[in-house]
């Protein structure tokens, strides 16, 4: 696995669920503190990282009309 | 200035989909094209579909393109006041505008280029990418706290060494209009020019670079009405003609010999190969457009808006609007973020964006728009801002539609 999925893997499972913005700023606060962040979101898409797992099965996705949509490790 | 015919110039204005207009908010990137812009360049590609430039077929298709792309060549020299046709350089864009100063300006080792905390990757790369290979040393000026600009550092910063400033006039960031005609005046006393990014100031308010006196200016026709792949890099006739080369090859010489060339004059020293015809002469058509509607009226038209929406979102305590709070400051540009009490994001432009579009057909920008140093530089840098930008033909009932949709939004969080 991408070594930038793998972070926001780890982001959504401390946080129990988590929305696009939930980790973003994550990402912005350990982008300067860990050289490894650094490197795996330079250039990458959030957004569109989120859409492959969910079609990967890694994550579930729940979107409501106008809500946010929320991210969940899917269970095995 | 009566918005509901100008409306209906604009074809793309007329689509659906789910029911709804389209509300298009997304003029700092690119403007949508009036009829007349492309029945101009229709009527290039029907009638007279053939080469222009100086030294190239003499017949009667190509002459009508020459007269043509002349035209439109002189119609921007009026609307930026320019002294002569001959300081309108025909470029793809604002980026290849800048670039050719970058790399025709004669800049040497040790020399330094002034710009801004806010550029445009387009007026940032360039210098960056000159200082690590001529040793050129690029300054920055530091914004005041609300992003506008701090002249009294950029007099500390000024000196013999700094040969260009070359900033930008109107941030695509947050709209804020750089106080120009008292940079160029501080500039030139300390004898560097001045280029500047004109890419989001030309296409909303009266640029006179007479008035201004400035050196340089590059802007892109795509974000003023026009078609896309075209962009003007204005110069005062003494300092283009001191520029280095660019591009070369056809249409950059009047004559060659097989050891040597005989270099032409500006404008068409920097336009080398066959041109985008059909641009140009778009481009002329979309200058006269937007000046037949006057720009005053114009930046008023944004203004009033502007306010309007810039007072709907801050009833909301999670908006933190980027640039000074006072909209008349931002021209037509409303760049924010939804917040936390702790400043982190509430919800991210990126959402912010999809869910306008996919539910209000509202087309706004969402990330960094190429201004990335300055969110890095604040720790945002992921997560950017959501940026609404205005235009002549944008109405007080979309904002109204703007402002509902963002309501939507912060409940559906309850
Ligand atoms: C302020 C500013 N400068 C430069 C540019 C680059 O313009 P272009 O991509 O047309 O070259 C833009 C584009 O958004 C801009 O807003």
């Amino acid at each position: 696995m991408k070594k930038s999925k793998r972070i926001i893997l780890e982001i959504i499972k401390s946080k129990g669920s988590a929305n696009l913005a939930d980790i973003e700023s994550e990402v912005d606060r350990l982008k300067f503190e860990e050289p490894f962040v650094f490197e795996a979101f330079t250039g990458c898409s959030i957004g569109d990282a989120l859409d492959d797992m969910v079609a990967e099965g890694l994550l579930e996705k729940d979107i409501p009309k106008w809500g946010i949509p929320i991210y969940r490790v899917k269970s095995r | 200035m009566n918005i509901k015919k100008i409306r209906e110039d604009f074809p793309a204005l007329e689509r659906e989909r789910n029911g709804r207009r389209p509300i298009y908010f997304d003029n700092a990137c690119v403007t949508l094209k009036p009829r007349q812009v492309i029945m101009a360049m229709d009527e290039y590609y029907e009638n007279f579909p053939a080469c222009g430039g100086k030294g190239r077929s003499a017949h009667w298709f190509s002459q009508e393109v020459k007269e043509a792309a002349e035209k439109a060549r002189r119609a921007v020299k009026e609307f930026i006041n320019a002294k002569s046709s001959d300081e309108i350089i025909w470029t793809k864009n604002t980026t290849e505008s800048i670039n050719i100063i970058a790399n025709c300006f004669e800049l040497n080792r040790g020399d330094a280029v002034l710009t801004t905390d806010k550029e445009h990757n387009s007026n940032l790369v360039p210098w960056i990418e000159l200082e690590s290979r001529r040793g050129v040393v690029h300054k920055i000026v530091e914004s005041n706290n609300d992003n506008t600009f701090n002249m009294e550092r950029f007099e500390e910063m000024m000196g013999e060494d700094v040969k260009l400033v070359s900033m930008v006039h109107t941030s695509n960031l947050d709209g804020y209009t750089n106080p120009a005609r008292e940079i160029i005046k501080i500039a030139h006393d300390y004898g560097a020019k001045v280029m500047l990014d004109g890419a989001q100031s030309v296409p909303h308010k009266e640029v006179d670079v007479q008035k201004l006196d400035v050196d340089f200016l590059g802007f892109s026709i795509h974000k003023m009405a026009g078609p896309s792949g075209v962009g003007v890099l204005y110069g005062k006739k003494d300092e283009l003609k001191k520029l280095g080369r660019y591009t070369v090859g056809g249409d950059t010489v009047k004559d060659t010999f097989y050891d040597r060339a005989v270099f032409e004059s500006p404008p068409y020293l920097f336009e080398a190969g066959l041109q985008n015809y059909a641009g140009q002469i778009g481009a002329g058509a979309a200058v006269e457009y937007l000046s037949k509607i006057g720009m005053g009226n114009i930046s008023k038209h944004e203004e009033t808006l502007n306010k309007f929406i810039t007072e709907g979102l801050l009833e909301h305590e999670e908006i933190d609007i980027i640039g000074p709070d006072d909209p008349s400051k931002r021209s037509g540009i409303i760049s924010f973020r939804m917040v936390k009490d702790d400043g982190t994001s509430l919800i991210s432009p990126g959402d912010i964006a999809r869910l306008l579009d996919r539910n209000l057909n509202i087309m706004i920008r969402s990330g960094d728009h190429c201004v990335h140093s300055w969110f890095n530089a604040r720790g945002i840098g992921v997560s950017g801002s959501a940026r609404a930008s205005l235009y002549i033909y944008n109405t007080k009932e979309e904002g109204e539609v703007f402002l509902s949709g963002i309501d939507r939004l912060i409940k559906s969080l309850n």
